[in-house]
This record gives C-alpha cells, sequence and structure tokens, in this order.
C-alpha cells in the first residue's frame, strides 16, 4: 500500500471540510485511479466536483503533483508520500 | 513618447529609485501604457488604483451595474454616498481624485461578446477581475487572439491566485481550465483584504510587464491562503490541444 497527502485548495476544500486528507492506496495505481479513489472516499461531498452524473472527470480543476501541474490524460502512476494538490478554479469579484 | 512633467517627476520621485525600473524611463513607459480591467470590484478596485497611484497613463475600465451595500466590504472604489448610482462614474471619481491626469475610458458594462475584442484592442495590458468565467473566458481569448498580456487574479475565501499569461510563451486561462467550472457561484465568501492582497500583486505584475521590471510570473500559478498563511508556487504547462492557445 501506499500514502498519498492530498490537499485541497478553494471551493473543493470547502465542500470537503478539511485542508487536507490522507489516502492509501494499492501499488502502481494511477492518478485517474487515486482520484476515483478520493470522490468515493469522500461521502459524495467532492465527487460531484470530480465526476459528472456518468461518471466522466469533469476537468475543471488544477491537479498540482509533487508541486508541478500534470493533466489528468497524462495519468501519471503515483508514489509512496506523494502529495496531490486538488486546486478548485476560482475568478474575481 | 510622451514625456514626463515636473509634477508627475515629483509625484513618482518615490518609485523612480526603485533598482530595475529605469526611472525616468521606466516611469514613461507607464505614462504611455494603457491597461484594461475587468471588472472593477474587490479585486479591480484596488487594480486600477494602484495602477493610477502608479501612474500609468490610460485605463480601460468595464464594469456594469449600480452600487449595492453589499459591494462595500470590499470593492474600495465604491462609497455609501454613492448607492444606487451607476459603479462606473464611482470608480472614475474616485481615480481622478487620486490621479486626476489619468486617462480613463469608462465603460458601464461588463465584458461580453460585443465588447470584448474592442477593449482589449485598446490596452498594453489586460487585467482579469471577472467574476465569472464567461467574462474571464473571453478576455484569454482576446488578449491570445491579439497577443496582449493577460494578468489572471482571482480569489475565494481567504485564498487567492494569480498568474501572467503572455500568449505562446505561458498557459492560457483555457488550458489552465479546458472545461467552464460547473460549480462556480457568483456569490461567494470573501474578505476585502484577501481581494485586495492578490490585487496589489495584480497591479505590480502590469507595472512589472510595462516597464521591463523583474520577473512576471510566467508558467507560475501563485496560490495563497491568507488563513494560515501558506503560499505556494506551482509550475504550471501549456496544453498543447488548448482550444485558444494550443
Amino acid at each position: 500500500m501506499m500514502q498519498i497527502n492530498v490537499k485541497y485548495f478553494a471551493q473543493i476544500k470547502s465542500k470537503a471540510g478539511k485542508s487536507s486528507d490522507t489516502l492509501e492506496i494499492d501499488n502502481g495505481m494511477t492518478l485517474h485511479e487515486c482520484i476515483k479513489q478520493l470522490g468515493e472516499k469522500s461521502d459524495a461531498s467532492i465527487n460531484e466536483l470530480l465526476f459528472d452524473s456518468s461518471g466522466n472527470y469533469l476537468d475543471t480543476l488544477v491537479l498540482v503533483l509533487n508541486g508541478e501541474q500534470v493533466r489528468y490524460s497524462d495519468n501519471p502512476e503515483m508514489n509512496n508520500n506523494d502529495e496531490l494538490m486538488i486546486m478548485s478554479p476560482i475568478a474575481g469579484g | 513618447m510622451k514625456k514626463l512633467t515636473d509634477k508627475e517627476r515629483a509625484v513618482y520621485e518615490w518609485q523612480l529609485d526603485v533598482a530595475g525600473f529605469g526611472g525616468e524611463e521606466g516611469q514613461e513607459k507607464l505614462k504611455n501604457a494603457s491597461v484594461l480591467v475587468s471588472r472593477c470590484g474587490g479585486l479591480g478596485s484596488v487594480v486600477a488604483y494602484e495602477l493610477a497611484a502608479a501612474g500609468v497613463g490610460k485605463l480601460i475600465l468595464a464594469h456594469g451595474g449600480n452600487v449595492k451595500e453589499s459591494d462595500l466590504n470590499r470593492q474600495l472604489l465604491m462609497t455609501d454616498d454613492w448607492l444606487g448610482k451607476p459603479r462606473i462614474e464611482s470608480v472614475e471619481r474616485r481615480l481622478k481624485e487620486l490621479n486626476p491626469r489619468l486617462e480613463i475610458m469608462a465603460v458601464n458594462d461588463n465584458i461580453n461578446e460585443d465588447n470584448a475584442k474592442a477593449l482589449v484592442s485598446e490596452a498594453d495590458v489586460i487585467v482579469d477581475a471577472a467574476p465569472l468565467f464567461k467574462e474571464r473566458f473571453l478576455m484569454n481569448r482576446e488578449a491570445v487572439a491579439q497577443n496582449k498580456v493577460l494578468v489572471d487574479c482571482a480569489m475565494y475565501e481567504l485564498e487567492a491566485q494569480i498568474t501572467t499569461i503572455i500568449p505562446g510563451e505561458t498557459p492560457c486561462l483555457a488550458c489552465l481550465y479546458p472545461k467552464e467550472p460547473v460549480a462556480w457561484k457568483r456569490r461567494f465568501p470573501v474578505f476585502g483584504a484577501v481581494s485586495g492582497t492578490v490585487a496589489c500583486m495584480g497591479a505590480m505584475e502590469a507595472i512589472k510587464v510595462i516597464s521591463g521590471l523583474g520577473e512576471p510570473l510566467k508558467n507560475r500559478l501563485f496560490s495563497m491562503d491568507l488563513r494560515d498563511m501558506t503560499f505556494a508556487v506551482t509550475n504550471i504547462k501549456r496544453n498543447p490541444s488548448c482550444k485558444i492557445c494550443g
């Protein structure tokens, strides 16, 4: 098993009700599997910001893996103690 | 290139000494520059105020609607005595009080499909301070099409972020958000001190881009959480399949 350290930014943090989380995932899992598991773990509160009602990734978030932006489509393999920051889009006003 | 007057030399005396700014030459670049700021709310008010104070020669300001009570916790160019009257008039009045030399193109409307292209064409630099992604994507599209630098500022609650978009060199807004965000709501929690903080950074980015001072936030997304004073810089990258700049 691997531990992923998850951080939330902006709306998704409000939805999650916490600024960070840890996720236990199987060795060899990828970003897609990690995010899917995160959505399933979070009693649906953040799932609606990750996936549409058909289960398709919404692609409206900035994903940051160990300080570098990653694209969902790149789907990198995760490593133990990775830090994944999930940033909701924000605006002005 | 318009030269500085004696009055302007006196007003900008302290910033003329900033290392790397270029003294009078840097100040003349600001004097001859134009910046589009939209809207002039919690973010844009402070961006416009700082740019007016710094001596940017022309501001193109777009903001529709009338002043409401709920504007006053953060929209620092709106005043209680202007409640119910057009916001853009309050913006123009306050900026002129600070800098009567400032040229202002005041637009009593928000950025939309009909005005985006023309307003962006008036500016050397765009500062995106709009609350709706539809407006933000329009400014981004036109900035990329017209090869204009766009400083993108945003905030939510006690968090904020900023990046500087240079077409052809950096990701654009559509690279960051390939699809229009579904969960963003027009009303959101925020303190004026949060929007003001990132707005000052946005104004500084515009000043840097115009004058050549320092290094803009290219290919980097600066984010902050004022709740616990954590700050981060994330390396961001262009999306090769971006529909706007790819």
